[in-house]
């Protein structure tokens, strides 16, 4: 059986389900608890014993559904989400002990549990990371520096003296974005018309005039604004790189960031072939972090200098893989099969 | 997704302060139209999710019968 963490709806993650499914292939799928329906991987229906220790260097699993053992054969860490169910509301105020303790105290005790069986089946044959799910932006672009890649001026700063000067270097032209992760997409009911709503969310921004930028903010990333001729994104899988060249400068509106786009103008997208000395970078990088899959977004600026930006080790692949006819939801399948345990 | 903020900058009002960071003060919004999700989307047993009929697929596809 090969196990995938993901989220409550992955598209690509069906996609993968499709080929291990032609291959008639085993899989279970483990989503956020209290997300979880009956058919999700949990232990409402299993029981699971870790045995360790003693004589036994190598833990011993034992996962048994009602009635047969399940074997793990393969793990997919493509979206992994872990956070216990919470109580139902009969239960939560069973007694005097204060419910949010219970819970807190309930959601630590099977955070250890998770955090110990994935450590466990990251030492397995498994894809992607449980512990990397989010990488930290300024650390990355550093090691990237490190690894001989080029990548944009950079300041972190909260100090509007220190933007300033920032913004005349380069040109008085800059961009900012989020240190960490974006805000997460909110969507607001509006009454008129009835059937829509406002979708809040966070994109590159270009800032081209300093004057009426906030004066007082916490320490946030700067980087220059490259002009760009295209934007390359590279699917790391295993040592090899899948890239996609995107002609997101041809439209005004992508020219910052790609995802602001109209959804009937598809931006293009061909396949792209980076040269040997980038892809051996990547590739030392993404083993140092221990990576074995990412979504690195490179842009070429006019300039013809390529300009490493970022790595999302849980990115979409998605688009680069139809555009491009890289079958990558294929290659993933084959991989968790070929790769089994057993 | 188109960025709309100018058209809605009352609606997005961040307090300048030291705690906040700088981006937060461009939060993006669009208009968007509510489409009805359960003609798009079933619940498919095969996926352990919703699932939807794409252009992949022809439309005498058996994805459904086999999921349902």
């Amino acid at each position: 059986m090969h196990l995938l963490f993901s989220e409550e709806v992955d598209f690509s993650t069906n996609r993968v389900i499709d080929w291990l499914y032609y291959n008639d292939e085993k899989y279970e799928k483990h989503i956020d608890h209290n997300k979880a329906q009956k058919d999700h991987f949990n232990f409402e229906d299993k029981t699971i014993a870790v045995s360790f220790g003693g004589n036994i260097t190598d833990p011993i699993f034992k996962v048994n559904d009602i009635k047969d053992p399940v074997d793990i054969n393969s793990t997919w860490f493509r979206r992994p989400t872990i956070n216990s169910k919470t109580l139902s509301p009969e239960k939560q105020n069973f007694g005097v002990y204060p419910k949010e303790y219970l819970e807190y105290s309930n959601q630590k005790r099977m955070r250890t549990f998770w955090d110990f069986l994935c450590y466990n089946l990251q030492k397995t044959k498994k894809l992607g990371s449980y512990e990397i799910v989010d990488l930290n932006k300024p650390i990355i672009l550093k090691k990237a520096q490190e690894h001989n890649l080029t990548i944009p001026k950079t300041l972190i700063t909260n100090s509007i003296d220190e933007l300033r000067n920032f913004f005349n270097l380069c040109n008085q032209k800059i961009i900012t974005k989020s240190l960490g992760s974006v805000i997460p997409e909110y969507k607001h009911q509006v009454n008129h018309p009835k059937d829509h709503y406002l979708s809040f969310y966070q994109l590159t921004k270009l800032i081209d005039n300093i004057d009426t930028a906030p004066k007082k903010f916490a320490p946030s990333l700067f980087q220059e604004c490259i002009d760009k001729e295209y934007e390359i994104r590279s699917i790391y899988l295993n040592g090899e790189l899948y890239s996609a060249c995107i002609f997101s400068q041809l439209n005004e509106q992508t020219k910052v960031d790609m995802r602001n786009r109209p959804a009937n103008h598809p931006t293009r997208y061909i396949p792209y072939q980076l040269n040997q000395a980038i892809e051996s970078s990547i590739t030392s990088l993404m083993q140092e972090l221990t990576l074995d899959y990412g979504a690195i977004d490179i842009i070429k600026g006019i300039d013809g200098q390529y300009y490493f930006l970022e790595i999302n080790p849980v990115g979409q692949y998605g688009d680069v893989s139809l555009q491009c006819n890289y079958y990558l939801n294929k290659k993933i399948a084959e991989y968790l099969i070929n790769n089994s345990n057993d | 997704m188109i960025d709309q903020s100018n058209k809605y900058k009352d609606l997005i009002q961040i307090p300048e302060d030291e705690s906040i960071p700088f981006d937060m003060h461009y939060i993006c919004v669009s208009e968007k139209k509510t489409s009805n999700l359960e003609e798009k989307f079933v619940y498919m047993k095969k996926y352990r999710a919703l699932g939807s009929i794409t252009d992949f697929y022809k439309k005498n596809s058996n994805i459904i019968d086999i999921d349902s």
